[in-house]
């Protein structure tokens, strides 16, 4: 056999074994550096504008951080500044989507120039929203029947703010003296058990609160 | 027939004899049942189409061996509530714990010497407020501990009136109250009182 055919062989495995042994390597880096962090989308419009989350840079794509409160940042010459706080949570559905709008002429001219991304921001937006709104429907099936109003009562309801994940409601009951038990009745007639509900009454002072 | 052939005969008579009883024996799960109140008997039903068949009677903790299916148990005498538990065997052993309330007869009795000293505190933490209200007996639960009862605010005849809630436990030799009067309690706000008291208690009313 040729040694220089042998050599090249040798040199092709070496390599390849290198490449094999790198890739290992990188996934397993990533796997231990991402371990127990979120992965949160990031979209920033324009797209080479500096971002940071917590004073650190990040790019735009997945980003992966732990569950927990973080200032957002985005800033570009000649558009707007961004700042947010945000909480991402465990199994974290949340995304970074941020737009920064032109203030210089130049800049306003780009905006005008890249419609298309805002207008594709907006749906990303809407699809949120849909997703969102189902998700919270099948959490909180009352509200499919609220707000609900007579002439006597009216039953509405609020995100609750304890609740960080923005799943919880609690219940606004307007009425009159005298009829609220009325509206009571009628959670339970549209098939709900007020025990399952925080209840705020509006208009309402307890009389056994003061004592 | 000659002996070979006699002894496995019987060999095989044997065999299929031992194969029948381990499955019946398999058939049987272990059912470990608890009873959490020392006078407690209970009857053990199995629930077969249309009609319960008793099972075992128990008034102590113990083991007992039944095949898959739906059974209830039930609470016996008057001490107790009866209302039956239901468990099923599923190819499992099951663990009960059985840990009736006291009968309504029993809470009732209960709530006549009690009555008084529930009225007691009510009247010293309320007292302004408590004339302008109509206080209903109201119920005790589980073993007595535990004490609820509505205020409706006194109107006329004509006027509809808005129904207060409240719930009581007893600690040591006293009443305290762990909720003061509301017009609907919420069992988030309150994850240490049994819920059927919160939903008992905030159905009085409803139509």
């Amino acid at each position: 056999m040729n040694p220089e055919r042998v050599i090249n062989k040798k040199w092709l495995l070496a390599l390849g074994t290198l490449i094999v042994v790198g890739l290992i390597g990188y996934g397993l880096y990533l796997s231990i550096s991402r371990a127990g962090k979120e992965a949160v989308n990031v979209y920033v419009i324009p797209s080479d504008s500096t971002v940071t989350v917590n004073g650190q840079p990040i790019s735009p794509g997945t980003a992966y951080l732990r569950a927990g409160t973080y200032t957002i940042e985005a800033s570009r010459g000649g558009f707007s500044r961004y700042k947010e706080e945000i909480t991402i949570l465990p199994n974290n559905k949340k995304d970074i989507d941020i737009a920064l709008y032109g203030v210089s002429d130049k800049a306003k001219e780009w905006e005008k120039k890249n419609e298309k991304l805002y207008l594709e921001r907006e749906g990303r937006g809407g699809k949120r929203a849909t997703a969102y709104g189902e998700a919270f429907q099948n959490v909180n099936p009352i509200t499919k029947d609220l707000p609900y109003k007579n002439i006597i009562f009216s039953i509405g309801y609020h995100l609750d703010p304890e609740d960080p994940t923005n799943q919880s409601i609690i219940l606004d009951i307007d009425a009159g003296p005298g009829y609220r038990n009325g509206a009571l009745q009628k959670i339970r007639d549209l098939g709900y058990d007020p025990s399952d509900f925080r209840i705020n009454f509006k208009n309402f002072t307890n009389p056994f609160s003061n004592e | 027939m000659n002996k070979k052939t006699l002894y496995t005969t019987i060999g095989l008579i044997a065999a299929i004899v031992l194969v029948i009883l381990i499955f019946i024996w398999r058939s049987f799960h272990d059912v470990a049942i608890t009873l959490k109140k020392s006078d407690l008997t209970v009857k053990i039903y199995k629930t077969e189409k249309d009609r319960q068949v008793e099972q075992a009677t128990i008034s102590q903790t113990a083991n007992i061996r039944l095949t898959n299916g739906s059974f209830v148990i039930i609470p016996q005498g008057e001490a107790y509530d009866s209302a039956p538990i239901s468990f099923t065997v599923n190819g499992d052993s099951v663990s009960i714990e059985v840990d009736p309330a006291f009968s309504k007869a029993r809470l009732d009795a209960l709530l006549d010497e009690e009555i008084g000293a529930i009225n007691n505190v009510l009247q010293a933490k309320y007292s302004a407020v408590l004339t302008k209200f109509n206080q209903t007996r109201g119920n005790l639960y589980r073993e007595g501990q535990w004490y609820a009862t509505t205020l409706a605010r006194k109107v006329s005849s004509s006027e509809e009136t808005d129904l207060y809630r409240l719930i009581m436990k007893k600690e040591g030799a006293e009443w305290k109250l762990v909720v003061a009067p509301s017009l609907s309690i919420s069992i988030k706000d309150h994850p240490d009182i049994p819920q059927h008291i919160i939903r008992d208690i905030n159905s009085v009313g409803k139509t």
